[in-house]
């Protein structure tokens, strides 16, 4: 039953599930944007999930995923070598302490000034 | 043609009033609590010279009597509203009053005849006298207070509309500002990776690759990301949850009373003569006979309404300061309840002991009332009016911010489903037609996806001249239809100045002018496009058929851009209005 939904869910565009969040942010961490799906996912509201750092964010196992893939990326982009999407599962908290799995997409974006970005999509697994 | 809005009739007023007097906080313990210091005036007005007995006894003798009413009211209030039908209860509310004051007296009656606090009193005054008093009491009570509670029920009906409606705004803000940023991430994530695939496949091409396989991923392209994103952007708008309405967009300013108010407001004749007139009723029924209050009390409530009638009309439109106008009112309804008690007694009234003090005391109570009530009504009106501006700004808010997210989402749609799609299209085309496409083909394509991106990420817009958009509807229908427009010089300055609501009269302009033509066959079609404060009227008048169709895309268009709009058959046609804001 659990891949039958995720099957039904995969084929709907992306960022289109009400429980797609979609994200930009910064290599330092700083989280430039988050869609206001937020909420209805990690309980919070945008502008809270906007301030708090990777560890407030992530389980610390996937905290520690995500900083690795981050320096990795960070390294990369300083020897000019090819930035790597990230696809993989986090485990995000909630308000309430609960936490949340999810499936995540993210890719790194070159600006016109150099600095590196990482545009992502969280979409919630139903278990 | 609207009919004309008549003035309310005085019998519609009385009406209103006696269907007023069914509700059921009519009969609610606030009434019974409001009536209680009318039901001690008695003991604390009755002179003890003729009655005797002490003041403590008689305050004793209206504390029973007020616990009856408390009793009375709900629960015969409650078994009325209960089991009989609505038609009956403002009949039913009033046998109440009647049973209450009634119930009333004969507790009050059997107590001093049993404590034997007086001699003086006998039981046709407390059950014909007083219940008449004291039911009319109730009666303006039971009357203020549903108006009170009238004016609460749309203050929150009002303030329920206008949190949603903040909610809305919000909402659409909210997506407004979104929109920039999903549409980049979602470029990011599903189009960018699959342009750079399709630009490497490209290169492979380039160097003698076999061409199919990209022909199959343009298409795949275009089917699994460019159509849903196209789809989406076609959409209703779903709004984001709403947590909390930041308090800027919360709240309400307080309702201020005005520095001043038209004196004549403040003097009410008939409420004054009647209430005036029903205290007088118990007393000099207390001193003579029942008779003599029937001919007497009649005659001081009709002196009074003439004297305060007169006085209204004087006054007229003139302004007080508000407080200034209240004392005044005290002042003003003292002297001319004393003045018409003078002139009754003069007329061979009895008189009680103290009659001037009473007649001065009464009126200014009677001024008191008059004055904090208009107090209130004004306090009540401004609210309501505060309430009502709010909403009103909202609802233009929101239009504008509906018509800028159509306009968005429109163009975005535009340069995927149009400009994206067909370079794509093309560019499988063009592979498909080159067994072995050359470098400037491969260079060709690569330009062509490279300007429809551009595209997208500029948000290019097309042109919104509400004019230009007029004379080529004229040239595309000409020999069809002929389209004639007019444009106030106001409307185009208006218009000019903001693109947003120029692409959105343009949307609205042409669908009702294609509508004329294509379903109402129309032969003439006359365009009119004005402004009224921040508001765009958009008239489109036809000489076709006038069918109403299903209600489908236009409908929905016309509902997202304007704040009105309506279609009315005429005798040989169709009008077309709708209004829009200009943000």
């Amino acid at each position: 039953m659990a891949d039958e939904n995720r099957n039904e869910r995969s084929a709907v565009p992306l960022g289109e599930l009400p429980t797609d969040v979609m994200w930009r942010m910064a290599l330092d961490g700083t989280i430039e944007f988050v869609s206001s799906e937020v909420y209805e996912v990690r309980g919070i509201s945008a502008e809270e999930a906007k301030a708090q750092m990777l560890e407030q964010i992530l389980t610390p196992e996937s905290a520690i995923n995500s900083a690795a893939y981050m320096q990795a990326l960070a390294e990369a982009a300083s020897k000019g070598e090819e930035l790597i999407p990230f696809t993989g599962f986090l485990t995000y908290l909630r308000a309430d302490g609960s936490t949340y799995e999810c499936e995540v997409q993210a890719v790194p974006q070159v600006g016109e000034d150099g600095t590196v970005k990482l545009l992502g999509i969280s979409r919630g697994l139903i278990t | 043609m609207q009919p004309e809005a008549r003035a309310p009739s005085r019998s519609s007023g009385v009406r209103k009033a006696w269907r007023r007097l069914g509700v059921p906080s009519s009969t609610s313990a606030l009434v019974a609590w409001i009536y209680a210091p009318f039901g001690f005036l008695v003991a604390l007005t009755l002179d003890r010279v003729i009655f005797g007995g002490s003041p403590w006894a008689w305050l004793g003798i209206a504390g029973l009597g007020q616990l009856v009413i408390l009793v009375a009211l709900p629960s015969l209030g409650w078994l009325l509203h209960r089991f009989a039908s609505i038609r009956f209860w403002s009949l039913g509310t009033f046998f109440i009053f009647l049973l209450a004051t009634g119930a009333r007296g004969l507790v009050m009656d059997l107590t001093v005849t049993e404590l034997a606090v007086s001699s003086t009193v006998d039981w046709t005054h407390w059950l014909v006298s007083d219940v008449i008093t004291q039911t009319g009491f109730l009666l303006v009570i039971a009357y203020r207070v549903s108006v009170r509670k009238e004016h609460a029920n749309r203050m929150r009906m009002l303030e329920g509309e206008r949190r949603e409606l903040a909610r809305l705004d919000l909402g659409l803000s909210q997506k407004l500002i979104e929109l920039d940023d999903r549409l980049a991430i979602q470029m990011g994530l599903t189009v960018e990776p699959r342009l750079r695939d399709i630009d490497s496949e490209l290169h492979s091409v380039a160097a003698g690759g076999d061409p199919q396989h990209l022909i199959m991923s343009l298409q795949n392209f275009v089917d699994d990301d460019i159509r849903p994103m196209s789809r989406y952007l076609s959409e209703p708008v779903k709004l984001p949850p709403i947590t909390a309405i930041p308090a800027a967009k919360g709240e309400v300013e307080r309702t201020s009373l005005p520095p001043t108010v038209v004196f004549s407001k403040m003097i009410w004749p008939i409420p004054a003569a009647v209430i005036v007139g029903l205290f007088t009723f118990g007393q000099i029924e207390w001193l003579a006979t029942l008779l003599t209050a029937v001919i007497y009390t009649p005659l001081l409530g009709v002196i009074i309404w003439l004297m305060l009638q007169t006085a209204r009309r004087f006054a007229g439109e003139r302004q007080i300061r508000l407080w200034w106008g209240v004392l005044l009112t005290i002042v003003f309804n003292a002297a001319v309840v004393t003045i018409g008690a003078g002139i009754v007694v003069a007329l061979g009234s009895p008189t009680p002991p103290s009659a001037l003090v009473r007649s001065l005391i009464g009126g200014a109570l009677m001024g008191v009332l008059s004055g904090l009530a208009t107090v209130t009504s004004i306090h009540e009106i401004r609210g309501e009016e505060i309430l009502r501006r709010h909403i009103e700004a909202l609802s233009a808010a929101i239009n504008v911010s509906k018509q800028r997210l159509w306009v968005v989402r429109r163009r975005l749609g535009y340069a995927l489903h149009g400009s994206l799609q067909a370079a794509l299209y093309v560019a499988a085309m063009r592979l498909s037609d080159h067994r072995i496409p050359n470098d400037e083909v491969v260079r060709s394509i690569r330009a062509d996806i490279g300007a429809a991106v551009s595209k997208i990420k500029s948000g290019a817009t097309e042109s919104s001249d509400v004019l230009q958009a007029c004379h080529d509807l004229a040239s595309i229908w000409e020999g069809t239809c002929v389209v004639t427009w007019e444009v106030t010089p106001e409307a185009t300055e208006a218009l000019s100045a903001s693109p947003t609501a120029s692409e959105c009269a343009i949307e609205v302009v042409v669908e009702a002018v294609q509508n004329s033509i294509r379903h109402g066959k129309a032969a003439e079609v006359c365009v009119s496009i004005t402004l009224t404060g921040d508001k765009l009227t958009v008239n489109v008048l036809d000489n076709g058929t006038s069918k109403t169709g299903v209600a489908g895309l236009g409908s929905r268009m016309m509902d997202e851009l304007c704040v009105h709009w309506a279609r009315v058959p005429l005798g040989s046609g169709t009008q077309l209005s709708a209004e829009l804001m200009v943000g």
